[in-house]
């Protein structure tokens, strides 16, 4: 039943329907209707689009938003926390070391002059102060990261006597006076040294913001937006690498769905269409696949096709450098699924009124098979290239874990393999970073996928595959 | 039902032949000879090394040779890796993977099952929607996100915490004495307990989803009513009924997922260092030990087939109206 009326009151699809029409616009037919009246999968469709959009952006050569140079190159220390969050001081003093060190390397070179005027991490590069004054700085910071680390030892040694004597407190019942007293004076102590430590920490920092002074005005606004979520352990800025990783993400997915749902429904709708010997031998083929777990047909093929030695001819690239051994392993793998539900869906099709009336009618079996049984199968084709694009996504993770997965540049999963030392040690920006770049693409499938299957299929309840 | 299981056997050995097929052949796109001597060796050592491991023979001859000592279960053949036999090879690798995947696979679907039952209880309830929600987010994320932040939490925190470690970091021990059986369990616990912990958590968002699914497929049906008109109670009807039918879409789903967890906890095998069949696999491929991976696969394969046929005489005995013919 329709809600929309005309003047008359009466339902326009019953007006329609009287008036010998029937609705024929995309947007009335009822799965539309019912998809786009699901607010949360509308949204979802956005931001897919939003995703989609991004990839073009990143990849097409004449916009080249975030080139492959720029997530690969170091923008500052290592594991620099996120949203300009206050690293601990440890943290501080040894990013402090990192920038006296790099000026220490290139003042060391065969060719000083050269290597100082290179010396730029991105948009934030070295004072032009000349070679001497230069050096006479740096021996000034070194001299104060020495300090700094005397300092911060004897803040250590302070922590760990305090804490002995806590133990020991803790141990023994009532403290003596004496130890009431010492306690009062390590306390005193370790706030004197701690005070040291910042203050020291402080100049420091001052002297490295005077030899590599932050850009200002619009490149200042670049580079801040480069240390948005922070480096990782090898000081690249992650926010650029979670963001080039979409294109790679949406290219794996974008093929391998496309592919394997182009097979599987061909394979598919044959299959169940015309039967016979065609039936047995598709059954009988991924039957084949499908009686091995699926993460071992997707080893063993990304295996051997990375060990292929052959160059690409139109890249120009090794194929193991390329994304066709990923290709290749989950599309050998995905287009069983489509395959198994279309074969249904045709066989299903195959004995409907209207199949056999357009046979009764003289149709060919191609015309039939691509007019009257393929088109009543679009939305499982929608479905399932919605879930093999989400299974690619997730699949890359693994490969990637394995060493089996994106070569020469980063990827969600490429991210989330890194992370685990730094998880380790407790620095969670990487890991949290192409997580939630991952969630939200992933989310967004998702939804949509449960809205199309409870747009087209009625009788389908969700979480049934 | 003797003449269908051996009809059964007897349709699945193509899909075992082939399966076999494609995976000798695919191992053997690329000369793994060459690959293991490296760029430097001779022709001759090349040679040598090629009769040794015996492929230098027609392939169809290594082909039967394979299914030939398959299908006596002879695994005497030389692993090309290692001084050991394909036999001692694999068979020690089996206990620590079953180890993980029996109490993972039991574990989840208990679990899942009791919370897909909740969820459908309270069909459209807020407790059912927020299940179902975080069913949905949990699914979200990355399997390798769950082991990264379950072996931080878990082994690394806690410990921390608790002053003691609980669960090991990585590794693994023989557990399986039957002379001191609680020291037994706390072995296993310590280095087994968090992969399984991890593997429930990530197959619960799929599991429940599809259980509630299940559920409330039954719920809706017309026996339920007609058991709800009689005058049965609310668990009766639950319990007696529901799940009782709910049984077969349940059966399918454990068995069809059970040779695929035997592979599927690769990844924990391969991060936590735990020496099981999934890890073995990874090693042998990598490695190019190709008798380990042809005899690991093919047992798999072997496994799947026999869970396959074994669902079907589940069905049978789960509900009376199957008749196996």
């Amino acid at each position: 039943m329709s809600d929309r009326t005309d003047q008359s009151g009466q339902p326009t699809d019953l007006l329609a329907a009287r008036a010998g029409r029937r609705p024929s616009g995309f947007f009335e037919q009822p799965g539309v209707r019912k998809f786009v009246r699901n607010r949360p999968a509308v949204v979802a469709l956005g931001v897919i689009g939003v995703f989609l959009a991004l990839a073009l952006l990143i990849s097409m050569p004449g916009v080249n938003l975030v080139p492959l140079e720029r997530a690969t190159e170091r923008v500052g220390p290592d594991a620099v926390p996120g949203l300009f969050v206050r690293a601990s001081d440890e943290k501080r003093a040894a990013f402090a070391a990192f920038w006296v060190r790099e000026l220490d390397k290139s003042l060391r070179a065969s060719d000083p002059e050269r290597a100082v005027a290179a010396l730029a991490f991105a948009e934030r590069r070295i004072a032009p102060l000349g070679m001497d004054t230069l050096r006479e700085r740096l021996a000034g910071a070194q001299a104060m990261l020495n300090d700094l680390d005397e300092a911060m030892g004897d803040a250590e040694d302070t922590r760990f006597d305090l804490e002995d004597l806590a133990e020991e407190l803790a141990d023994g019942g009532e403290p003596s006076e004496a130890t009431q007293e010492e306690l009062r004076q390590l306390r005193g102590e370790l706030a004197r040294l701690e005070a040291v430590v910042r203050e020291r920490l402080a100049s420091l920092e001052n002297t490295i913001e005077g030899l590599y002074p932050t850009p200002g005005g619009r490149e200042g606004f670049v580079y801040r937006v480069r240390l948005l979520a922070g480096t990782d352990g090898q000081g690249r800025s992650l926010l650029l690498r979670a963001v080039y990783s979409i294109k790679v993400a949406v290219q794996i997915g974008v093929v391998t769905a496309l592919l394997s749902v182009l097979v599987g429904t061909m394979l598919g709708a044959a299959a169940g269409y015309i039967g016979g010997p065609v039936d047995h031998a598709v059954v009988w083929l991924y039957s084949t696949i499908s009686s091995i777990p699926y993460i071992v047909w997707l080893v063993v093929v990304a295996f051997v096709v990375r060990e292929v030695d052959w160059t690409v001819p139109i890249l120009d690239k090794q194929l193991n450098q390329t994304l066709f051994p990923v290709y290749a392993a989950f599309v050998m793998n995905f287009w069983v699924g489509p395959c198994r539900v279309i074969r249904g869906e045709a066989l299903k099709i195959r004995g409907l009124d209207y199949v056999q009336a357009a046979t009764a009618v003289g149709c060919g079996r191609w015309r039939v098979l691509l007019r009257h049984v393929l088109p009543n199968t679009t939305y499982l084709v929608f479905i399932n290239f919605s879930l093999l694009f989400v299974g690619a996504i997730k699949g890359e993770v693994i490969l990637s874990f394995l060493g089996l997965g994106v070569q020469g540049q980063p990827s969600w999963g490429i991210m989330i393999r890194d992370s685990q030392p730094e998880v380790v040690v407790g620095f969670f920006w990487q890991l949290g970073i192409a997580t939630a770049f991952m969630f939200v693409l992933v989310l967004a499938f998702n939804i949509v996928s449960d809205a199309l299957q409870d747009a087209f299929d009625p009788k389908h309840v969700a979480g049934e595959t | 039902m003797w003449s269908y299981v051996v009809r059964r056997v007897l349709y699945n050995v193509p899909i075992f032949l082939v399966i076999v097929l494609i995976l000798m052949g695919l191992l053997r796109i690329n000369d793994p000879v060459a690959a293991r001597l490296g760029k430097v060796a001779s022709a001759e050592a090349i040679a040598a090394e090629r009769d040794r491991m015996g492929l230098n023979r027609p392939f169809p001859e290594q082909y039967a040779d394979f299914l030939w000592d398959f299908a006596r279960m002879d695994f005497s053949e030389r692993s090309w890796d290692q001084a050991q036999t394909v036999g001692q090879v694999v068979f020690p690798s089996i206990v620590p993977s079953l180890s993980i995947t029996v109490p993972a696979l039991a574990l989840s679907a208990c679990v899942s099952i009791v919370i897909g039952l909740i969820a459908a209880a309270n069909r459209g309830k807020l407790i059912d929607r927020a299940l179902m929600l975080g069913a949905v987010l949990g699914m979200c994320v990355s399997y390798l996100v769950y082991i990264i932040l379950g072996q931080k939490f878990g082994a690394f925190w806690l410990s921390e915490r608790l002053g003691t470690r609980v669960f090991a970091v990585q590794g693994y021990e023989d557990w399986t004495t039957w002379s001191q059986p609680l020291n037994a369990l706390r072995t296993w616990a310590h280095y087994c307990l968090l992969p399984v912990l991890i593997s429930v958590v990530v197959t619960m968002g799929y599991d429940t989803r599809f259980y509630r699914a299940v559920i409330v497929e039954q719920a809706t049906s017309d026996y339920v009513r007609t058991a709800r008109a009689k005058g049965c109670g609310e668990r009766r009807v639950m319990f007696k009924h529901l799940l009782r039918n709910a049984m077969i879409p349940i059966i399918t789903r454990i068995m069809i997922t059970l040779p695929f967890v035997v592979v599927g906890s690769l990844l924990l095998e391969i991060f936590f260092g735990i020496p099981g069949m999934g890890r073995t696999l990874y090693n042998s491929i990598i490695n190019k030990d190709f008798p380990v991976t042809q005899a690991i696969v093919a047992l798999l394969a072997a496994i799947f087939i026999a869970s396959n046929i074994l669902t079907d005489v589940l069905y049978a005995i789960v509900d009376p109206r199957v008749r196996l013919s």
